[in-house]
């Protein structure tokens, strides 16, 4: 029973694998890839993708991580890919003598796949495209007549690489591989490879692309400059690799559970070094941000303190819209001033969460312009449907209704975003009676000034001129000067708290005010009520503990004080 | 024919026919069409005014020449096959078009007031227009380029996109008065270099001249040939927090310069390079013996943006040399505006600007508006026949100087469209319309670009952006020379 239905078995324990690793350790990815494309149900849509080499496999890739939006089938889809190519795979190396002993070789590619998937700039376009290209092999392999193999490796070879891109140089030289190996005259394959070449020369000098981006793939890889060697040398791995199955004969049973075993140790080792941690971390960060699981950002950082300029200004927002931003910021690793919002920078990713961090300010034009900026570099020239569905509601926060609009109208094709988008097209002015967006265009400027990103203390402030309420833009403001290390702006700023309405000053600014009065004042005597007992108790303890040795506080509770990132004790 | 062949020939036929019109309830309103071609009037070459009907499913149009010809469509939306369109504007030059249209409306026919579209006497002799499209962003740019648009049919070609050149923003196609055999424009970012065609040669220019310490900007070549005009301008972006405004476009300073491209030699003039005043948008007069450019008085920027507003001025040029005084041409500080983006007609009469509040890039501003200066009689004039509430700039003249092509952000008050509208001898503009698409309705809804800078082209620019591609991606750049 079990010999007859081994390698289902071994193939459905390998996809239940794939799905719990990317399920419960990589979610966050699933949300990357989807924010960073918007698959259109349109008739243009479908045209502007198949108008380069390799589009047909863009337009089922896109298809495909459209669905990503529910991590659950993001996952399903990448575990079911992988197992497809692995089932793929074995076919091919049937065609090369393998049967059952060399079955564990064929999870190799996969292996291989599910490594490079780790890097978060690899497009789905390029499983796709390998999927066809072991489909297009196994053609290849099944077709007996010379005029038929001809017309295979002329047309058909031109139709593919059309369809899915360089690719089909891999199985070009598979055909190569093969006819050795059958003894073939190579006349044909080889003469694949010149139809290959000879089709990508006339793309490139149709359309206004650089020439290397014809014999490596036009949207394999996110960033159009740039080709992993680890893509180059799948593409060859995967013309050569069904020669392993000449192995079949010089293997046996306890030969080929050995391969398994190896195989498995081999993936459990190699598989997560692809995965680059502190990329991991941010996409992680944003991730949350964008389904404002706060609580999450919160306890992952208690785990392990954020390390990223991005992901600390995460961090400040979730215990800001918690309300603790005052009284834990200092619990964690801070970034100096621009750990409130990173400084603006040119790419496609970083302004995601720095829109949603003036979004929640109020500052509804500076995350306009972060969510435009980051749509226009998308290296790849995609629009995102995260982007795009912020950009509509921006709009109408802007009373750019007829903008608006035109951004609704794309995503009213779209899956995911349809029904939200048809429920603004029909009436705009819903948005604004949702409480979140009321809210924001109540504290918004009313007062035109050019902003300025080299001054955030002034930004809060005018914030808070606009709404004294405004607590998080207060949060914010009292924060930036404690992270800037300025006592003398805190003095001028803190009394704006008051309006806010906190029952108790937020411990840090208590912290920040109680050094300040020992520094003017050179004790304690007088000290204003709003400042408790037990900060007092602790302030008297850091000041102990700190004349006799300052390097002990880093070992203390003090340690988490704001005296202690004032001293840079931390 | 075998039974299925029949069927299947049938079936095509059915599915190929649209419904015809029947119970037409009659209207006394003119079609809702987007476009709004309602009355416009259009160069005998135009491509099909194609348009549609705003929420119609079937559009039936009979369109009968004042003069002679009729044809009809009945589909989607009104797509005129293009051998009836030309045949029939042909045959009804210097007359009008009658467009009789009904529209099948939730499952209902309405009729509606015929409408005209005028065919202008005056011919638009130019083989297409030049546009850049980029989408209307701040500071990083995606996938954009500069295109040549057949202005006959709905044939688009790259001149050159950014693709060629990832990372990198194409601008400012200039040929010299629409004649491409010698154009300029730049490339910014970290291949950014100005590329000059002339005589036949791609010349790539250092961004950067060492003498004007900063980059070539606005061109206008020299009716010659021999010289083209560029500003400088250390160009920067702020940006407002109220819901009306954006963005604010300011020179921190600016000058004006020619540029010999024989010599590669730059004539410099201390008068228009003054530090107590920006310079800038130079543009040739026909003749070559006049340098209209705008100047302002220079302020600490930005923190008096708002202060800045330029005149319209100009300066003799002959022989490689300027010669005479500045003189003012059209005073808008005395009107508390400022003027931009002058471009003189290629006839001598006029001169066409942009005016708004301030500042020197009006594409950001709402209020801006075309002008017309009639260098005869003096006299500068809005063009109101044209304007709307919205911004309108950019725009540049066809060779016959009856035609001139600018864009609008009057759809939605941010993506920029190109429209198209005639002078006559008396110096008054007909109602402007809209580029022509193939399905205009599904192109202009879906498009995420703006139109930027148009141009008409005597023909289609021949540019081997592959070679130019390589080029830019080395790191040699042409120097110029003082």
């Amino acid at each position: 029973m079990f010999r007859k239905y081994f390698k289902h078995i071994f193939s459905i324990i390998f996809f239940i694998t794939v799905f719990l690793f990317w399920r419960l350790g990589y979610a966050c990815a699933f949300s990357y890839h989807e924010q960073f494309q918007m698959f259109l149900f349109t008739k243009s849509y479908f045209l502007e993708r198949m108008s380069l080499p390799g589009g047909l496999s863009d337009y089922i890739s896109e298809f495909l991580v459209q669905f990503y939006y529910f991590p659950l089938f993001g996952s399903l889809i990448i575990s079911g890919l992988l197992l497809v190519v692995q089932i793929l795979s074995y076919q091919l190396m049937k065609c090369f003598s393998a049967k059952d002993f060399s079955y564990a070789l064929s999870f190799l590619p996969s292996i291989l796949l599910w490594r490079y998937l780790g890097n978060e700039s690899v497009l789905l376009s390029f499983v796709v495209s390998c999927i066809a290209a072991l489909i297009f092999d196994l053609g290849y392999v099944s077709t007996k007549k010379n005029i038929l193999k001809i017309l295979y490796a002329s047309l058909g070879v031109a139709l593919f690489y059309y369809f899915f891109g360089a690719i089909a140089f891999s199985s070009c030289l598979f055909f190569i591989v093969y006819d050795i190996k059958e003894k073939n005259n190579i006349i044909i394959s080889v003469s694949a490879v010149l139809c290959s070449v000879f089709f990508a020369l006339i793309c490139y000098n149709l359309m206004n692309y650089q020439l290397f981006r014809f014999f490596v793939g036009i949207n394999y890889f996110r960033f159009p400059m740039e080709i992993p060697l680890m893509q180059i040398l799948i593409m060859f791995f995967l013309a050569v690799f069904p020669l392993l199955g000449l192995l079949e004969k010089k293997l046996n049973k306890k030969l080929s559970v050995s391969a398994l075993v190896l195989i498995a140790v081999f993936g459990f080792f190699y598989v997560p070094g692809g995965f680059n941690e502190l990329n991991y971390e941010v996409i992680e960060y944003d991730y949350l941000v964008r389904t404002g699981n706060w609580d999450k950002i919160i306890s992952i950082s208690e785990k392990k303190n954020p390390r990223t300029p991005q992901s600390v200004s995460c961090l400040n927002l979730a215990l800001a819209e918690k309300g603790m931003l005052g009284d834990r910021m200092f619990n964690f690793f801070q970034n100096g001033g621009h750990g409130l919002i990173p400084s603006f920078v040119r790419d496609f990713f970083l302004p995601l969460s720095a829109s949603e961090i003036y979004l929640r300010l109020s500052m509804v034009n500076s995350s306009l312009r972060n969510l435009f900026e980051a749509q226009e570099a998308i290296p790849n020239y995609r629009k995102s449907a995260r982007i795009t569905k912020r950009l509509a509601e921006l709009n109408i926060l802007n009373k750019d209704y007829l903008v608006a609009q035109k951004y609704l109208k794309m995503l009213s094709n779209t899956l995911f975003y349809k029904d939200f988008a048809e429920d603004l097209m029909e009436n705009p002015e819903k948005l604004t009676q949702n409480k979140f967006w009321a809210e924001i265009d109540k504290s918004r400027y009313q007062k035109d000034f050019l902003f300025s990103e080299s001054e955030p203390d002034q930004m809060f402030g005018l914030l808070l001129e606009q709404n004294e309420k405004n607590r998080l833009a207060c949060d914010y403001l009292i924060a930036e000067v404690l992270l800037e290390k300025d006592l003398q702006k805190f003095i001028n700023y803190y009394t704006v708290c008051q309006n806010v309405g906190y029952k108790v000053l937020p411990k840090h600014f208590q912290e920040a005010l109680i050094y300040a009065y020992y520094k003017t004042h050179g004790n304690l005597s007088g000290i204003p009520p709003i400042v408790t007992a037990p900060v007092v108790n602790e302030f008297q303890q850091f000041m102990q503990i700190y004349s006799q040795n300052p390097q002990a506080v880093k070992n203390s509770p003090l340690s988490n004080s704001f005296y202690a990132y004032f001293f840079n004790l931390k | 024919m075998k039974p299925i062949y029949i069927y299947l020939t049938l079936m095509l036929l059915i599915i190929s026919c649209k419904e015809r019109a029947k119970d037409v309830v009659l209207k006394d309103d003119y079609p809702p069409i987007y476009p709004d071609y309602l009355l416009v009037t259009i160069p005998v070459n135009i491509a099909p005014m194609n348009f549609n009907v705003k929420g119609a499913s079937v559009v039936e149009v009979d369109v009968k020449g004042s003069k002679s010809g009729k044809f009809s469509i009945n589909d989607d939306y009104a797509d005129f096959p293009i051998e009836d369109w030309h045949k029939i504007v042909l045959e009804n030059k210097g007359g009008f078009l009658t467009f009789d249209v009904k529209a099948k409306i939730d499952g209902k026919w309405y009729g509606y007031k015929p409408f005209e579209m005028s065919v202008s006497d005056y011919e638009l002799n130019d083989w297409g227009v030049t546009y850049r499209r980029i989408s209307p962003g701040y500071e990083v740019f995606g996938k954009m380029g500069l295109y040549q648009r057949e202005i006959a049919t709905f044939d688009e070609f790259p001149i050159i996109e950014n693709t060629l050149i990832p990372g990198n923003c194409v601008n400012c196609h200039t040929p010299n008065a629409c004649n491409p055999d010698s154009y300029t424009f730049h490339v910014r970012g970290a291949n950014g270099a100005t590329i000059v065609h002339h005589d036949n040669k791609t010349e790539i220019l250092q961004s950067k001249s060492q003498t004007t310490g900063g980059s070539m900007v606005y061109p206008y070549w020299h009716p010659s040939g021999k010289y083209c005009a560029y500003s400088t301008n250390a160009t920067r972006q702020a940006f407002h927090v109220v819901k009306e405004e954006l963005i604010e476009v300011f020179d921190l300073e600016s000058d004006v310069f020619v540029y010999c491209p024989d010599t590669k030699e730059l004539i410099l003039d201390s008068c228009l390079m003054t530090k107590e005043n920006f310079e800038t948008y130079p543009a040739f007069s026909p003749d070559g013996k006049t340098l209209y450019f705008c100047t302002s008085k220079a302020y600490a920027i930005p923190e008096n943006y708002k202060k800045v507003q330029y005149n319209l001025c100009k300066i003799g040029f002959e022989n490689g040399k300027f010669i005479g005084k500045i003189d003012t041409v059209f005073n808008a500080v005395a009107i508390n505006k400022s003027c931009t983006f002058a471009k003189p007609s290629y006839d001598g009469k006029y001169v066409m600007f942009t005016i708004s509040d301030y500042g020197c890039f009006p594409i950001w501003h709402h209020e801006a508006d075309l002008w017309l200066l009639n260098l005869q009689t003096g006299n500068a004039r809005p063009l109101d026949e044209i304007n709307s509430p919205d911004t309108e700039s950019t725009h540049n003249w066809s060779t016959g100087s009856h035609w001139f092509a600018f864009v609008s952000r009057r759809e939605n008050g941010l993506y920029s469209q190109l429209f198209f509208s005639c002078i006559d001898d008396h110096g008054k503009a007909t109602k402007p319309f809209l580029l022509p698409q193939e399905n205009p309705l599904e192109y202009y809804s879906s498009t995420t670009y703006s139109f930027n800078v148009p141009d008409f082209t005597t023909k289609k620019v021949d540019i081997d952006y592959h070679a130019l591609g390589k080029g830019l991606m080395k790191e040699e750049r042409v120097v110029t020379k003082n």
